[in-house]
């Protein structure tokens, strides 16, 4: 299945790059991200970060359907 | 005007004044959040920063209406900027009128406590000797607003 996966502040850095398309046997965004940290050196445990699917942000045992864009986000820190 | 928005410019903070301007309000309570010069003793020359913009219009716009309900006596609009912004620069403003100052001071805290928490914005502070870190202080939460 082809996924968007958007990355911002230090989880972009990490990536090398603001966005990829990988195609993945995910069913959810947490296989998600359980198959991106062997692709990339994210220090984040799951539960620190938060999931956005199609700019909605969900909960990680979402459903993922195929040309979904998931985004990856990291703890806030706006002000 | 939009009770919440991402800015790429400089915020034009009287024009903001002015559009909040109502003859019943006694009081207009305003925050300017602005670039600080130091974090936990280091040296900080600016901070970058960065949303998942169509995520965060929408968070902030619901989070408005939500505090807009909570605080029915009020009137708030906030303004959050987006890019490299250095010491002494406006980067977060919240601008509320209502009739009396305890409901004002009230929703102003209520609002920068809730926009700093609950939408996807993140800083990297830049230092003195070229380096730089991302801060990452809150986890967002699954549930809706």
């Amino acid at each position: 299945m082809k996924l968007t996966v958007c990355y911002f502040a230090s989880m972009r850095d990490l990536a090398a790059c603001d966005r990829e398309t990988i195609d993945s046997d995910a069913t959810t965004p947490a296989e998600l991200y359980r198959e991106l940290r062997t692709r990339h050196p994210f220090p984040h445990r799951q539960s620190e970060l938060a999931v956005a699917i199609d700019d909605e942000i969900t909960p990680w045992e979402t459903p993922l359907s195929a040309e979904a864009e998931v985004s990856l986000l990291p703890p806030v820190s706006g002000g | 005007m939009e009770a919440f928005a991402l800015a790429s410019e400089r915020l034009d903070i009287d024009s903001l004044i002015r559009q909040l301007d109502d003859p019943a309000a006694g009081a207009l309570v305003l925050f300017h959040g602005r670039v600080r010069n130091h974090h936990q003793g280091r040296a900080v020359t600016g901070l970058d920063y960065h949303a998942h913009m169509a995520l965060a219009a929408r968070e902030g716009s619901r989070l408005l209406d939500q505090l807009q309900a909570a605080h029915p006596t009020c009137r708030i609009v906030a303004r959050h900027r987006i890019g490299m912004l250095p010491v002494g620069e406006v980067a977060f403003w919240v601008g509320v009128t209502s009739a009396h100052r305890a409901e004002a001071f009230a929703a102003c805290e209520d609002c920068v406590r809730q926009v700093k928490s609950r939408v996807p914005i993140w800083k990297k502070e830049h230092y003195s000797d070229a380096s730089t870190a991302w801060l990452e202080q809150t986890v967002l939460k699954a549930e809706p607003l």
